[in-house]
Parts: C-alpha cells; sequence; structure tokens
C-alpha cells in the first residue's frame, strides 16, 4: 500500500508539471522571439570603466563572413551599442572592430590592436525560427572580451 | 631868354625824381607808414634790434604781385602783409623763411582793390642786431594774373576760386606760414583752392582732383565738403611726383575745397604745380568714392559696376539687393593684370558672411552661389601695396531662382548644414578651405547608398559624419571619379565635403538612395 501510495504520488507530481493547454500542446522552457525584419543582433558594451573620462564615444564595426556590413550605433563605451540585420541559415563568422572618436582629429579612429577585443570573433548558426543575439562583454580593466551566444527570447 | 631857361631847369627838377622810395622814419607803426608803389623799389634800414618799418600801398585795382625783400648779411628779417578791411586791419601773410642773410620772397600775393600794409621786421631766429650800413630793397613787381593762386589763399574763407576744368597755378612756397596755428597743420603753408559743385543725393556727381609734381617737394592734398569736414586725402606718391583724386562722389551742393601743401615743409620758388578739378556726371556703372565702409556701399544697378583701387589700401563697398524671390547670387569679379583681388560678402549689420581670396594676381575670384533674401554687401580690396588710378576691375552680379538641389552658401558647419530634401544635391568647391555640410535626418537608423560624382580639375574629401559632425567614413574623390559609399545614418547625421584641391566654377553632386 506504500508503495501504491508513493508511487501515485511521483505520478501525480511528474502529470502536473506537465501543463496542458486546451489543444492538448506540451509547454515548456522559454519562448523565443520569431525573426522578423532581422534574425541576427549584435549588442556589444564595455565594462570596468573607472572614470567618465575613459568612457569615449565609439561603435564596433562589423564584418559576417569576412564583408564589412556596417556597424553598431554610436554611443559610449559603457553604453550598449546594438547592429541587426537579417542572414541566412547557415553557419556564419562575425568579426568586430572597435572605433573611437578622436576629438582632436575630428574623427572616429581604429583603436590600436592592443585594445581591440580579445577574441574579437565567433561562430554562430542562424536557425529557422530563432534570432540569434550575440553579446560582447568587452572588460576595460582585463582588456578581454566575454562573447555570449544566445536567442532572443519573447 | 633867362626866363626860359630857368623855365627848362625847373621842370627838369619836377620830372628827375628817385628810381626808388626811401623809407621816412620814423615808420614804425601802421599810421606812419611810409607810401611805396608797385613796380618801384623800397629801400630802408633795420638800424636797430628794436626797428620796424612799416610801408603802405593803395591797390586800385585786383593784382597778382610777386613780392621780394632782398637779403640783408647777418640779418634774418621777415615780411608781414596786412589789408585794411574797412577800417579793420587784418593779416595778409607773413613771410619768413627762418635763415639768415636770406631773401624773402612771396610770387603769387594777391591784391585786391585797396590799402595793404607792410611790415619789415626780425624773423624769430637768432637774436635781431641792427645793421645801419646794409639797406634791404623791397620790390612789389605787378603782374597779369591768369589763372593762379591768390596768396595768401591760406584758409577755406581765402580759397583761390577756380572753375572746374580749368588748369591753375601756384607755388610751394613758403616753407612756413607762421600765421597757420591750426592743430592738424600748425605752421604749414597749405594753398586752398574751391570749386562751386552742383548736384543732390539724388543727382550726384563725381569729381576728380590732379596737381603736377615739382621737383623736390613731397606734396600731399585733402578735399573738404561745403561744410569744411575732409572728405579724402591723398599722398600716395613720393618726392617729386603728383597727387589725385578720382571718381570722389559728391551729393551735396556747395563750394567744395581742396588743399595743396608740401608733407614736409619742402619749397620750390621757381617751379609751379599745376591743379585742375574735373566734375563728371555719375555713371552708374562706375563706382562713386568714397565707398570705403558698408555705410556709404555704392547701389550696384543693372547687375555691372567697375571701381578701381586707390589709393593703396582702398577698400570699396557695393549694395546687393534681392530682386525678390530669387535670392541665388553668381558674383565674379574680374581684376586688372597685378591685381590681387580678395572678396568679402557682408550682412547688413557688416558681418562678414563669406570670402574668396583663391586665385593669384589678375585672376577672377567668384562667389557662385550665394543665397540670400535681404541686403548684403560686397566688399573688394586688393592685397599688398597695389594702386592704379587708370586700371580697375569689373564687378558682375546675376541672380537667379534658387535650385532646390544646389547647396546655400554659406553652409560651412554643422549649425549652418543646408538639410537634404531632394535625392540629388549639388555643390561647389569655392574657396580654397571651402567646407559644405549637409544634414541627412531619415529619422531613423538606416544604411544610405550616396554616389558621389566628382569635378574635372579639383579634389575633395567626402565623408559621412556622426550626428555631431564628427566623421564616420571618409573617400577622396579625385577630378571626375563616381564612388559610390553606403554608411549608417543614426537617424542623424551629415555629408562634409571638404576642398582638398582648386577652387572650381562646376558642381559636385551626390546622388542619395536607400
Amino acid at each position: 500500500m506504500k508503495k501504491i501510495i508513493i508511487i501515485s504520488v511521483f505520478l501525480a507530481g511528474f502529470f502536473s508539471s506537465c501543463a496542458t493547454t486546451d489543444n492538448g500542446d506540451v509547454i515548456s522552457g522559454p519562448v523565443y522571439k520569431k525573426p522578423g525584419s532581422y534574425n541576427f543582433v549584435l549588442s556589444v558594451q564595455d565594462t570596468n570603466i573607472q572614470n567618465p573620462s575613459n568612457d569615449r564615444r565609439c561603435y564596433y564595426k562589423i564584418y559576417i563572413d569576412k564583408i564589412d556590413s556596417g556597424r553598431t550605433a554610436i554611443g559610449l563605451e559603457s553604453q550598449t551599442k546594438t547592429f541587426n540585420t537579417a542572414l541566412s541559415v547557415n553557419k556564419h563568422l562575425i568579426e568586430i572592430e572597435k572605433y573611437i572618436l578622436d576629438e582632436e582629429q575630428g574623427k572616429y579612429v581604429k583603436v590600436n590592436n592592443i585594445y581591440q577585443p580579445k577574441p574579437s570573433y565567433t561562430y554562430f548558426d542562424v536557425m529557422e525560427d530563432k534570432i540569434v543575439k550575440i553579446t560582447v562583454l568587452q572588460d576595460t580593466a582585463k582588456n578581454k572580451a566575454q562573447i555570449i551566444v544566445d536567442y532572443e527570447k519573447d | 631868354m633867362k626866363k626860359y631857361i630857368l623855365l627848362i631847369i625847373m621842370i627838369m627838377f619836377a620830372s628827375c625824381k628817385k628810381s626808388y622810395i626811401a623809407e621816412i622814419e620814423p615808420n614804425n607803426d601802421f599810421s606812419s607808414a611810409t607810401p611805396a608803389e608797385l613796380n618801384r623799389e623800397v629801400r630802408g634800414y633795420l638800424d636797430s634790434a628794436s626797428d620796424t618799418d612799416f610801408y603802405q600801398l593803395i591797390s586800385s585795382e585786383d593784382t597778382l604781385v610777386s613780392l621780394e625783400l632782398s637779403a640783408v648779411k647777418g640779418v634774418n628779417h621777415s615780411v608781414e602783409v596786412f589789408f585794411d578791411d574797412g577800417g579793420q586791419v587784418r593779416p595778409v601773410k607773413l613771410i619768413d623763411d627762418v635763415r639768415k642773410s636770406s631773401a624773402e620772397k612771396m610770387p603769387n600775393l594777391f591784391l585786391q582793390s585797396g590799402r595793404y600794409y607792410f611790415k619789415i621786421s626780425y624773423g624769430d631766429r637768432d637774436d635781431a642786431e641792427g645793421n645801419k650800413d646794409a639797406y634791404y630793397v623791397l620790390k612789389l613787381t605787378s603782374g597779369e594774373y591768369i589763372s593762379s593762386e591768390k596768396e595768401g589763399n591760406d584758409d577755406f574763407n581765402s580759397a583761390t576760386a577756380i572753375e572746374q576744368g580749368e588748369t591753375f597755378s601756384g607755388y610751394y612756397y613758403p616753407a612756413f606760414n607762421k600765421l597757420n596755428r591750426r592743430k592738424d597743420s600748425e605752421l604749414k603753408e597749405e594753398d586752398y583752392y574751391a570749386v562751386q559743385v552742383d548736384c543732390s543725393a539724388e543727382n550726384p556727381v563725381l569729381l576728380d582732383v590732379s596737381v603736377t609734381g615739382v621737383e623736390n617737394v613731397d606734396s600731399v592734398l585733402n578735399l573738404y565738403d561745403p561744410f569744411q569736414v575732409l572728405i579724402a586725402t591723398a599722398n600716395n606718391n613720393g618726392s617729386g611726383q603728383g597727387e589725385n583724386f578720382s571718381d570722389i562722389g559728391l551729393t551735396k551742393p556747395g563750394k567744395y575745397y581742396v588743399s595743396v601743401s608740401s608733407v614736409n615743409f619742402e619749397v620750390n620758388f621757381d617751379v609751379k604745380y599745376q591743379i585742375q578739378m574735373m566734375v563728371k556726371p555719375y555713371d552708374t556703372s562706375i563706382e562713386m568714392e568714397s565707398n570705403n565702409d558698408y555705410q556709404r556701399a555704392n547701389r550696384i544697378i543693372d547687375n555691372v559696376i567697375n571701381g578701381k583701387i586707390f589709393p593703396a589700401g582702398d577698400s570699396d563697398f557695393f549694395e546687393i539687393n534681392s530682386g525678390g524671390s530669387d535670392g541665388m547670387f553668381r558674383i565674379e569679379v574680374i581684376p586688372p593684370v597685378g591685381m590681387d583681388i580678395k572678396l568679402e560678402l557682408l550682412d547688413e549689420s557688416g558681418e562678414t558672411l563669406a570670402e574668396a581670396d583663391n586665385f593669384k594676381d589678375g585672376e577672377k575670384e567668384i562667389f557662385p552661389n550665394f543665397y540670400s533674401e535681404s541686403r548684403f554687401y560686397l566688399k573688394v580690396t586688393s592685397s599688398g601695396s597695389y594702386a592704379d588710378a587708370e586700371m580697375g576691375y569689373a564687378v558682375s552680379v546675376n541672380e537667379s531662382k534658387k535650385d532646390p538641389t544646389e547647396e546655400i552658401e554659406p553652409n560651412d558647419s554643422v549649425s549652418s548644414a543646408n538639410k537634404v530634401k531632394t535625392r540629388i544635391i549639388k555643390g561647389y568647391i569655392s574657396s580654397n578651405n571651402d567646407k559644405d555640410y549637409f544634414l541627412i535626418d531619415p529619422g531613423s537608423r538606416v544604411k544610405v547608398k550616396f554616389s558621389v560624382s566628382g569635378i574635372d580639375g579639383t579634389e575633395f574629401d567626402f565623408s559621412i559624419s556622426d550626428s555631431l559632425g564628427y566623421a564616420i567614413k571618409t573617400e577622396t574623390i579625385n577630378g571626375t571619379d563616381v564612388k559610390v559609399i553606403e554608411e549608417m545614418i543614426d537617424s542623424r547625421g551629415y555629408i562634409v565635403i571638404e576642398s582638398k584641391g582648386d577652387v572650381s566654377n562646376f558642381p559636385y553632386s551626390i546622388e542619395i538612395g536607400d
């Protein structure tokens, strides 16, 4: 008897975690945003900036599959700068280059290779029904980048 | 018979007078002045340190007289001339060259009918010492008055009247006018001339004045209006050379005065200068001096005007008015050979809007596309010490309707950027440092394609900038290159064209697409 009760409790718990819709479909885990005009988003941010005088206007130039594909929006290094586009369903390579504003010259100049994000690239897969989101966090103190590949959630 | 001989002897004595007039002492003041005559020598002595000798002359008609007081060894003397003006005795001239043992002369002394006094005394230099042994000779020689200055024409009231177009003569003599105590010309010997001018603001005239050069004399001319206000000075040439005014615009009727003098008290008793004043009708196609600031600018009528840079440092201002709703101006100025012309455009308050100084001597300067809906001014100058009284420059102004695709100068900064409203925009490299800004404002982040066409014979940089005007991408466009450039615009950005080569009369163009 005890065995039956235990098994019954286990089964009740198991089935209650499997919610059903009116249609009888099973929903589990996070819901991903479906692609619209774009299926790829890049978001770049510099972190660990201690002093506003070191927080400069900048953008990141983007190469997808070794082709100049544009750039992120312009913002302070501490701000999140984004870029989005539509890519084919495939594996892709993304590389980024950082440009900062040189006020003396009156233009944006490419940052010295020493201070470019490392790593500055990653491979990723574009799927049919999801928006790839790549987040790059460049730690300016350690001069090291963290690249996170995920999918945009709803 | 004896009676007849006695009669003859008496007649001979009566007709035998001296060839000179001897002073009759005491003649130390006006009331005791010794009578003198024209064309007869007067002899006298300054026989003590305090001696002064007065002579009087009755002039029966207007006469030009050459006065000469001979030198007396060791004596610095002077001659002062007075006129009895209805009981008031006033000084006319003081002649003193401030030199010992030197004669005094006055070649063009004018005597009107009336009584004159001549006072012989010691000059200012050195202590007076009498000389009982050597006499002086005072000579007043009459001559025919023909187109000559009438000394003492030393101020406005005594100016010699001349007819316009006539040539008059005068002397740079004496060196000093000790009666001249005016602050701006103290002790200067100046000859004043006056010409009557009939004109008005509605019917102005132009005045030319010229004075010939005289050896060893560096001359200066001053021109005064009927209110005796100085309106122009000519002192552009050196010793021995003439001076002139050219195309001076006159709008107030009345007597205009010119003073002629030497710069540094130089003299020349032997050679006359010639002076002439010419009044010309005002031609609206010729500048009217003085137009040396924007408040006195000449209006440009009929799109064309000619001017001269004279003397060196001259600035000529012209007023340009928009005819209505057109407002797009092309302004060209062609200089003569040797003139490096410089142009400026100014607004109604005299602030500079644009400048053009891109080409060399003898080459024209242009504002190809200046837009204005209100009055503005063109300033014409020359670099260096250029001046030419004969050869002038030519200004032409053409107004047309504003082309919506064309840039509107000035657009040389973010704040004055032209907003892009058409798919095609055109502009000009109109100066060596020209920079043209165009604002692109799509409202959202978009990628834009630019097709840029260059200009034959020159090059420029094409840049896309962020919303603050900082360049993100730059391409050099050389000659007739056509380049296609794509760039993201973050809601708002600028196209910046920066000159890297020569100025051109032809436009660049930019086609803008998604």
